[in-house]
């Protein structure tokens, strides 16, 4: 259950930027997450609500772009949408292939209110 | 409502509620694009350790499993192997999430150990190895990094270790390469423990290898059984060979 850890550096990195920006309310975090980095986003998506939820940006939401893997063979070439780690190329049968997507984990950006003109 | 900010107003500008003091909301959302890798706090500190390593001319092994596979086992027995061929700079972390046992055993051989507990964490990270590091001398030395018994979490986190080794035992079955293929993606070299005990078990060992390999055609085998000290001359000629070039593989 590493999401947990993994959301609490969400929370740390998000600070860091809210700081950086001067920024105001938080509205919402959206984080990438590929379908084989390794993270269950549910149970990170659960996780971070629950830590933004204790910590200074209460209210704001949770926000996963999940990114369909993507590999490539490095024998023949072909392109497509791995469902494992293990998957063999479906042309060619090799398991000499690269992933090319599907492994991101970013804190891809954030909404905040600004508090600028308020009367 | 107001077309500038949508504050409900239908008789008043928004620019005549600002001059008149009058509260009101503004729609005034903006987005902070970040883009940066959850993890790059921790890999950023994982290179510090591995250019404080290199720099040392010391070689890191990360050392992950299941728990019971035998890794603490397998490090007594690297460390007498090493020892009867006269070589002894080693030094060793141990992480559990609880006791000291594993470093008792191994300072029980001499060799200087420093036991992380991470209590409620199931992983080491590069900050917490970082500084149990600083307690050990490195120095043109094998540093072994015993990470806690989990073939999830640790497979996330760089803790700076030049060399990824994953212990499998063959009583846990040949086909788990593909129930945690995670591990054995991120592994430079797979150490099949237990060896002893393939005539009691289901498991084949051209199973085993043929799994690991479609997740990670460029991981390197060793078969030991640490109990019988059967093995260990390739094992730690290969650790030797890479503390002799300073390089991993």
């Amino acid at each position: 259950m590493h999401e947990l850890s993994l959301a609490c550096s969400v929370v740390e990195l998000v600070g860091c930027e809210m700081h950086r920006h001067g920024a105001g309310t938080l509205r919402s975090v959206e984080v990438t997450v590929g379908e084989l980095s390794g993270v269950d986003s549910e149970a990170f998506a659960f996780s971070l609500q629950m830590v933004l939820d204790r910590s200074a940006y209460a209210g704001a939401r949770v926000s996963l772009t999940r990114v369909t893997p993507r590999a490539r063979c490095t024998l023949c070439g072909t392109c497509f949408e791995p469902t494992s780690l293990y998957m063999p190329c479906p042309q060619c049968g090799s398991h000499a292939t690269r992933l090319v997507a599907g492994q991101e984990f970013r804190l891809a950006s954030l909404t905040v209110e600004t508090d600028e003109d308020k009367p | 409502m107001c077309s500038t900010c949508g504050c409900g107003n239908r008789e008043m500008s928004h620019e005549e509620m600002h001059r008149r003091g009058l509260p009101h909301t503004h729609d005034t959302a903006v987005d902070i694009a970040v883009e940066q890798d959850i993890l790059s706090d921790n890999n950023r500190v994982a290179r510090e350790n591995r250019d404080r390593w290199s720099a040392a001319g010391c070689i890191a092994i990360n050392l992950v499993s299941s728990p019971g596979s035998g890794k603490t086992t397998l490090l007594e027995q690297t460390i007498v192997y090493l020892g009867g061929q006269g070589f002894r700079r080693v030094a060793v972390i141990e992480g559990d999430q609880h006791t000291d046992h594993d470093a008792g055993r191994i300072r029980r051989l001499g060799v200087p150990a420093v036991q992380i507990n991470t209590h409620n964490g199931c992983h080491l990270d590069a900050r917490m190895v970082a500084a149990a590091a600083d307690e050990l001398s490195v120095n043109d030395s094998l540093l072994f990094i015993e990470n806690v018994g989990n073939l999830v979490c640790p497979a996330m986190f760089d803790l700076g270790e030049h060399l990824r080794v994953v212990v499998l035992s063959v009583t846990e079955g040949d086909d788990k390469p593909l129930k945690y293929p995670y591990m054995f993606a991120g592994a430079d070299v797979c150490v099949v423990n237990k060896t002893d005990l393939l005539p009691y078990v289901d498991s084949r060992l051209d199973r085993l290898k043929e799994n690991a390999l479609k997740i990670n055609p460029d991981i390197r085998f060793f078969e030991t059984s640490a109990t019988q000290g059967t093995g260990l001359d390739a094992w730690c000629g290969f650790l030797c060979g890479c503390l002799e070039r300073k390089e991993a593989i």
